[in-house]
């Protein structure tokens, strides 16, 4: 709960004390308006928690607008994980074949070879370094995904803390297609052995 | 210190991509005596156990941060004296000065070049040969 400083405090006082006037008084019309005011004011620290979470979501995203379920934003964030889990394995792969193929150069300019050959197995070596430092971008696209996804995290809570319903949504986009499949999350999804197999059994 | 290829390093990163990419980079100028650990407090355990001749050290890391592992490290009467070399992400002119006054020896900010990491290696070992 927000602090409430004097002057909100004495402003309240004096709107309960008009309200209290208004029901002895008789006069309705005048003790509505300030019950009115009154639950306004009350609302006031969740419209700013709203505003302080499209903030963050502006701020990080730019523009964009909410999520119609907030069921789809834990959804969207497991998505990101495994994003980075999948570039972290193609990195991986890449790293594997650049070490092998170094080591064949290496390999290589240890046979009798001529100087202009010798020259082109070290330029062959120099892009296979290069190429084996190219996969700095999973860590640095790995970093902004994870901070991304803290961002829509904390927005999810921020949505559960408002008492939203968290629906357990699976995201579709427009399209109606879902793109590729996260083992785990999309349990409907297909392996190409599964493929297989309801081909075969289809006559293909 | 001289530019001792036998020195025992340790790269500390939460990627293990980048942990390989430094590792390879620092193998090809020449070092072979490489650790590594995922994040600052598995590197204190290291450092604590073995003897470590230099760090090479993430700053955004789950658990104990690069800047936390080196003002760590600074506080240390064992380890104080260990050369660090930030490679990091963070960027900003604040996050730099804080890493100088936590006593970093170099800092380097990735993306980075081969070239790059040679050349604040070769400078961390210049300046603290003229120290010594």
């Amino acid at each position: 709960m927000n602090q409430v400083t004097p002057e909100a405090r004495a402003a309240l006082v004096q709107r309960l004390q008009a309200a209290v006037d208004a029901l002895h008084g008789g006069d309705e019309a005048r003790w509505r308006k300030e019950l009115d005011l009154i639950a306004a004011w009350r609302n006031q620290p969740i419209m700013a928690g709203i505003g302080q979470i499209a903030r963050d979501l502006a701020d990080t995203l730019g523009e964009l607008p909410l999520q119609e379920h907030a069921g789809e934003l834990d959804d969207a964030c497991s998505r990101l994980d495994h994003v980075v889990e999948m570039t972290e394995k193609a990195s991986h792969r890449t790293l594997d074949l650049a070490e092998r193929c170094q080591a064949l150069a290496d390999q290589l300019k240890r046979t009798k070879l001529a100087g202009e050959q010798t020259a082109l197995v070290d330029q062959i070596r120099a892009g296979l370094s290069e190429l084996a430092l190219a996969q700095d971008y999973q860590d640095l696209t790995g970093q902004i995904i994870r901070r991304v996804a803290a961002i829509v995290r904390r927005v999810h809570e921020g949505f559960a803390a408002l008492g939203l319903p968290a629906r357990p949504a699976h995201a579709t986009p427009a399209n109606g297609l879902a793109g590729p499949a996260i083992s785990g999350l999309d349990r409907n999804a297909f392996s190409q052995i599964d493929a297989d197999d309801l081909l075969s059994g289809l006559g293909l | 210190m001289t530019m001792n290829k036998n020195m025992r390093i340790l790269v500390v990163d939460d990627f293990s991509t980048m942990r390989r990419i430094i590792k390879n980079l620092l193998t090809d100028l020449g070092y072979s005596n490489i650790s590594e650990a995922d994040d600052g407090s598995t590197a204190l355990v290291a450092l604590n156990q073995g003897n470590f001749d230099f760090v090479v050290t993430d700053w955004n890391m789950p658990g104990t941060t690069g800047i936390e592992l080196l003002k760590a490290i600074r506080a240390d009467a064992r380890l104080k004296s260990l050369p660090v070399l930030m490679v990091t992400a963070e960027a900003k002119r604040e996050q730099i000065i804080e890493a100088a006054q936590a006593g970093v020896n170099g800092y380097v900010i990735k993306p980075f070049t081969a070239q790059t990491l040679e050349e604040k290696l070769g400078k961390i070992f210049e300046r603290l040969g003229a120290a010594a």
